[in-house]
């Protein structure tokens, strides 16, 4: 109700805040309950001696430090910045790296995989618009950056809004249904 | 005619969900007395038949959840996904290799296990609870990518299902689902995602066909209802767009 009337206006804000309040610690509290769940699939993973178990290793003693150097020396300390900055990014970064790689390779696969009018013009079409933000030497004279403007402000915004309402519309039908109760598949 | 300053964007808002309530409820009322013949979205036709023959050969059947916050609109589309979870173990929790499902998101942990019990329960009323059958995957979008991983290629799955929100990184899902043999279904709320499950997936899901899930898998009438009342806001929306296009060709609106 907050998001779409002033609560201000009823005396009812003090109220929101309350929930919100609420629902940050429960969120947090889920976190905790997330990193148990994560901890305890390494565990057995290791301790069973399943295969990647070695990687599972890895990843609990990880996790043990991180807690145990971040929790004593806080989230802003050097120490934990610099585990941020030369661990955790490089490798979020090097995955980012695999991704445009693999992207590639989905596309060569999508139209061997099934070749037709809409998988070309799919293609064609992300090859026009890398091809605009590109400057390739002595290609100039096909004004690409022009053609990627309009399929941008075009057509592909018209499909783009077509397929939001779409999700726009499934997603108030279910958090409808989960507010007026008809869908609980979590009931335990 | 001005409707700038006579309609505040909040209680057009409210007014529009209300509405969308009403008509949600109503039919609700009278959905389980009718039947509705649904068009033919081939992802469910090959979903049904691909739960089958996972149980016949010996398979596991994998459901992620996306990264999606529970707090915000992004947890819409995960929620589909644990209607289908529900319906997955259900089908398959007998067989040699139970379901396994994943999740970005700590909350959507909890809810997945509960949802899991839930219908393992139904099946097998004395079954204890199962603690190692869902992951958390990882925080951030890369890490709970890269968990998925092992998961796809030594765990026997036949059937990746993907609901929820995702981004660019699903794409290392979909690879390895590709790489590992097994066939996808997928589908996001989000527009990249979307994009690289049409390019990457045997059966993807556009738009809202995500959100016509619970219909196809039967996890319930309220979900024929809240098909049926789509599709009339879609129908209404389309005439207000249309009109005040017109409208505003016109000149009787600005």
């Amino acid at each position: 109700m907050g998001y779409f009337i002033d609560l201000d206006l009823v005396g009812l804000n003090w109220l929101r805040q309350l929930i919100l309040h609420w629902v940050v610690v429960l969120s947090a509290v889920a976190v905790l309950v997330g990193f148990a769940n994560l901890f305890r699939t390494h565990w057995n993973k290791t301790t069973n001696r399943k295969p990647g178990s070695g990687f599972s290793l890895v990843t609990l003693v990880a996790m043990i430090l991180t807690l145990v150097f971040v929790g004593f020396f806080g989230p802003t300390d050097p120490l934990s910045i610099w585990i941020f900055n030369n661990i955790q990014l490089p490798i979020e970064i090097s995955l980012l790296a695999i991704l445009a790689v693999v992207l590639i390779v989905a596309s060569v696969r999508f139209l061997s995989r099934s070749p037709g009018v809409f998988s070309v013009i799919f293609i064609s079409t992300v090859v026009v618009l890398i091809w605009g933000v590109a400057s390739f030497p002595g290609l100039d004279f096909i004004n690409f950056s022009s053609l990627r403007t309009w399929i941008l402000q075009i057509p592909a915004t018209a499909g783009a809004r077509g397929l939001l309402l779409g999700v726009a519309l499934g997603t108030i039908a279910t958090g409808l249904r989960v507010l007026l109760g008809m869908d609980r598949p979590y009931e335990g | 005619m001005n409707l700038d300053g006579m309609l505040d964007n909040g209680m057009l808002g409210l007014f529009f969900v209300v509405i969308f309530g009403i008509i949600l409820c109503t039919i609700f009322s009278f959905s389980r007395f009718q039947r509705i013949s649904l068009r033919n979205i081939s992802a469910f036709t090959d979903f049904v038949h691909e739960v089958s023959s996972a149980i016949e050969t010996g398979q596991r059947l994998h459901l992620t959840l996306g990264r999606g916050s529970l707090n915000g609109v992004q947890g819409a589309s995960a929620f589909i996904g644990l209607s289908i979870l529900g319906k997955i173990v259900q089908s398959s929790y007998l067989s040699d290799y139970p379901p396994l499902a994943t999740s970005g998101d700590a909350n959507w942990s909890i809810l997945s296990e509960d949802t899991y019990n839930k219908a393992a329960k139904e099946i097998e009323p004395d079954t204890r609870i199962q603690t190692d059958v869902n992951q958390m995957g990882g925080f951030t979008p890369m890490s709970y990518a890269s968990s998925t991983l092992p998961i796809i290629y030594d765990q026997h799955v036949s059937l990746n299902v993907l609901s929820g929100h995702f981004g660019s990184e699903v794409a290392l899902i979909t690879d390895a689902a590709e790489r590992s043999g097994a066939r996808t279904l997928a589908g996001s709320d989000g527009l990249t995602a979307q994009a690289i499950i049409y390019s990457s997936v045997d059966d993807p899901l556009l738009g809202e066909e995500l959100y016509a899930a619970g219909t196809y898998v039967q996890s319930g009438p309220q979900h024929l209802a809240s098909l049926i009342t789509q599709d009339v806001m879609r129908w209404i929306l389309v005439l207000i767009i249309l009109g005040g296009g017109l409208l505003h060709f016109l000149g009787i609106l600005w």
